[in-house]
């Protein structure tokens, strides 16, 4: 009955899910004939509501830096954010992200190591992140769920930044919901005001 | 994946099999030896490319973590140990080791004693001791190089103090007894997989019961078998990426072992996973090419079937049909045409990333030198001899994010590409505007041969979704009647695409989801109808006389599914001059669920994606009757959403 993610993916407990499907309380229930679900289609882990409601801090912002580091025999990326926008949790020009997995060239023996699945953020990159305290860095936080709690932030052919993922919207541009292209994608306006509504519950 | 095929028609060319680089279901690092400039000062271009063994480190030798005895179980008492982990981890290598076109081949060759968490330390590490961040069910990290690299006698690759290369040596192993591999010296190919380790989350926060029996697998969400999953991360470790199949065809709803979800509530879709799909099978002989060497693990030996005589190639390219230039990372898919099943996957694009020396950063390439990051749109499949039609689709989170598969989709979603409907490859009528995206034509394979030029240009279209973001999926416990579901399409809106001028309707989407990852999205009917909305705001809608429909429809799991109408051109003018007439007062897109019982321990049909997001539009409709009455929702927009085109010019 419910999806989680392999290797790399996902994180998360599944019980999130199921409780969040069947056991929220009476006034957030949904009807009795559909499941809360999962705007994620990945998966099931976290839903958008439950990633609102488990993350520290809610940002949006470009990566700025993403400096790989040796911690206990394992590569890691250290990722800069600048912050434009905060949703929730203490404001900050900037925030220090860490990803597993990195590369190293300035060994004898140059190499990389990968997690299949894991998030990245890559100087350049516009993001739309969900994160938690990850006291074993520092002051530092991890992206929620793994890779889901990252969405990438791209423009769309008219220059509309569009958050990508399933996020399907479609309250699109005219009031008809009727735009050109998939519906696969959200306007970042639209994604931040769901989010935005969560946070008010 | 749609697997409706209009028309049959040979159309591709044989070629000796020559593919020099293909770049598809493959788990990705970057090359950064010919150091080409990059756009970006001081940086280079780095290369993406797959991850693999080297012939000299196959054998691939894992050692199990022996520090947990017997292995933690988060739900009670702890039952596994690790000599029964030892024999479960074999049973999972050799699910690779015995595909007979791969050369592939990992073994278990004893413990280690780390009481750490997995690092780069030269051992294959198979480990129940996950970092307290670490959520996953398991993972499967790997250490390898970026470029051309030569190693020789007495190097010390981790960096430990100890020299982990050796001359004396043909083919990787511990020639120094000292407890970790070392490779033989030699030159290496940058991408090739020095370390690998595969860790299981056991942790009584997040972690899960691991089991070795397939009696013991049951519908507890937190327990999950052991080889299935692990099965799953040492595909990871032979280089393959995670595959976007999760669904086979009409009567099977098991996917790839690459699929990156697992049912753990689904014992049918569970066990499924330890046992490689074809596309697994493919990709793994595809990247260990079984008799393409005279000696070493690569030549033929007693039971192997050389990949050349299981296996030919479709390729081609494909091309972003609204920016007009090559597609990075969007899957490419081959159904066979003789039972409609999904057969095989990739990813398409040559892709680079920008990299700078001084700090080892990796970027994006500027979207303004998109050419230096997407070379090109090209992909190749491999597939068993065959008949087959070809379609592309987005990685845009439906099944699967861009982010969950490899760089190269990463890449293809930087530059805005991951955004386009699914369509099948129709030879001579590709483009970015076309008359039907449904019709598939036929790729014939060969065993040994490239079956070239199927290339796929996405379709320029418009698309009425009047719906928010999923929020929920439904409707479960049908009654007697079941549950026919219904969007409205207001002529109104229909005539205003494309400014009012001639558009061809094309297909509908449904966004579907299954309960139970083993079921088909199979759905009794689909249909586009036409209908009144009544005074009192209930539908009627004529299902006995719809403008196109499909019996036995299959959708999609977790993904639209695409309704490809039939003769989109005579569909479009009977629309037209009905809308003009004033007899078409509304489309409706129709989607029926078909009579239990259903399929899958849940025993709930398939389901269909909704969404609470304001505003709520009142043009979804649910009738429970068998269609007689078809009643508005006020607490949901049902996700269907219907495509148009331009009108192609006549060939």
């Amino acid at each position: 009955m419910k999806k989680i993610t392999l290797g790399s993916c996902l994180l998360i407990v599944i019980a999130l899910l199921v409780s969040a499907r069947w056991g929220t309380k009476a006034d957030d229930a949904p009807p009795a004939d559909t499941l809360g679900t999962p705007d994620t289609t990945l998966a099931a882990a976290l839903s958008l509501e439950e990633m609102v409601n488990q993350s520290d801090v809610i940002a949006i912002g470009s990566c700025s830096n993403a400096q790989s580091v040796w911690v206990d025999g394992s590569l890691v990326t250290v990722a800069t954010v600048s912050v434009s926008e905060t949703l929730k949790g203490a404001g900050s020009e900037t925030l220090t992200v860490v990803l597993p997995g990195g590369i190293d060239a300035n060994r004898k023996i140059p190499v990389s190591m990968s997690y299949p699945g894991a998030p990245r953020l890559t100087p350049g990159e516009n993001a739309f992140l969900f994160l938690t305290a990850a006291p074993e860095f520092g002051n530092n936080y991890t992206v929620a769920g793994f890779s889901q709690g990252k969405f990438s932030i791209v423009n769309d052919e008219d220059g509309e930044p569009m958050v990508s993922r399933d996020l399907s919207e479609l309250s699109l541009r005219g009031n008809n919901g009727v735009r050109r292209g998939p519906s696969n994608v959200l306007p970042l306006s639209s994604f931040k005001e769901q989010v935005k509504g969560y946070l008010k519950n | 994946m749609n697997r409706k095929f209009l028309s049959i028609l040979l159309t591709t060319s044989m070629i000796l099999m020559s593919v020099a680089s293909v770049r598809a279901g493959k788990f990705e690092t970057v090359d950064i030896t010919a150091g080409a400039p990059s756009p970006i000062p001081g940086h280079i271009l780095a290369k993406v490319i797959q991850i693999k063994w080297d012939q000299r480190a196959i054998p691939v030798p894992y050692r199990i973590n022996n520090t947990l005895n017997p292995i933690p179980n988060p739900l009670g008492p702890a039952f596994l140990s690790v000599a029964d982990v030892s024999a479960g981890i074999q049973n999972s290598l050799n699910a690779w080791n015995n595909i007979p076109s791969s050369y592939i081949n990992m073994q278990v060759v004893g413990t280690t004693g780390n009481t750490g968490l997995i690092r780069f330390d030269m051992i294959n590490e198979v480990t129940f001791r996950t970092a307290t961040a670490f959520a996953a069910i398991a993972s499967s990290p790997s250490t390898a190089l970026i470029s051309d690299t030569t190693l020789e006698a007495g190097d010390d690759i981790d960096g430990d103090g100890d020299s982990d290369v050796s001359a004396a040596i043909t083919v990787i192993g511990d020639a120094d007894s000292d407890g970790d591999n070392e490779f033989p010296a030699g030159t290496y190919k940058a991408g090739t997989i020095l370390d690998n380790d595969v860790q299981f989350n056991t942790k009584t926060s997040n972690g899960f019961r691991f089991t070795i029996d397939d009696a013991q697998v049951d519908t507890v969400t937190r327990s999950v078998d052991l080889e299935c999953v692990a099965v799953h991360e040492f595909g990871h470790s032979i280089g393959l990426s995670h595959a976007t199949d999760n669904q086979t065809n009409a009567s099977d709803g098991n996917g790839a072992t690459m699929f990156p979800l697992i049912d753990t509530g689904d014992p049918v879709a569970e066990l499924n996973q330890a046992t490689p799909d074809l596309d697994d099978i493919a990709w793994a002989a595809f990247t260990y090419p079984e008799g393409t060497a005279a000696s070493g693990p690569a030549a033929l030996q007693a039971g192997d079937v050389p990949f050349a005589s299981a296996f030919g190639i479709i390729s081609g390219e494909a091309r972003h049909g609204v920016q007009n230039r090559a597609l990075a990372g969007a899957s490419v898919y081959a159904v066979d045409r003789s039972d409609n099943s999904v057969a095989v996957s990739a990813y398409t694009g040559t892709t680079n990333l920008s990299f700078n020396p001084l700090t080892g950063q990796l970027f994006f390439v500027p979207a303004v030198n998109f050419s230096q990051g997407v070379e090109n749109g090209n992909y190749a499949i491999p597939v068993p001899p065959g008949n087959y039609s070809v379609g592309i689709e987005a990685v845009d989170g439906s099944p699967v994010s861009a982010g969950q598969i490899n760089f190269t989709t990463q890449i293809g979603n930087f530059y805005g590409q991951q955004n386009f409907h699914e369509e099948f490859w129709n030879n001579n009528s590709e483009g970015a505007i076309e008359r039907d995206p449904g019709d598939a034509k036929n790729a014939h394979v060969n065993a040994g041969f490239v079956t070239g030029g199927t290339n796929i240009t996405t379709n320029n279209q418009f698309t009425i979704a009047p719906f928010g973001a999923a929020t929920n999926i439904g409707f479960i416990n049908p009654p007697a009647g079941g549950f026919i579901y219904a969007v409205q399409f207001p002529a109104a809106e229909v005539s205003a695409l494309n400014g009012g001028n001639p558009t061809l309707l094309q297909m509908g989407q449904f966004d579907t989801f299954l309960l139970d990852a083993s079921a088909p999205a199979l759905f009794a009917k689909a249909s586009l109808c036409t209908g009144v909305i009544n005074p009192d705001t209930t539908a009627t809608i004529d299902l006995a006389n719809p403008l196109t429909s499909s019996v036995t429809f299959l959708s999609q799991d977790t993904d639209f599914g695409p309704f490809y109408f039939k003769n989109p051109h005579d569909l479009s003018e009977t629309v037209r001059l009905g809308i003009a007439a004033g007899t078409i007062q509304n489309l409706f897109l129709v989607l029926q669920i078909p009579s239990a019982p259903f399929p899958g321990v849940s025993n709930q049909p398939p389901l269909i994606g909704l969404s609470s997001v304001a505003p709520i539009r009142g043009r979804s409709f649910l009738s429970t009757n068998g269609g007689l009455t078809f009643n508005r929702r006020n607490d949901f927009n049902f996700r269907f959403s219907l495509v148009a085109s331009q009108i192609p010019p006549t060939p």
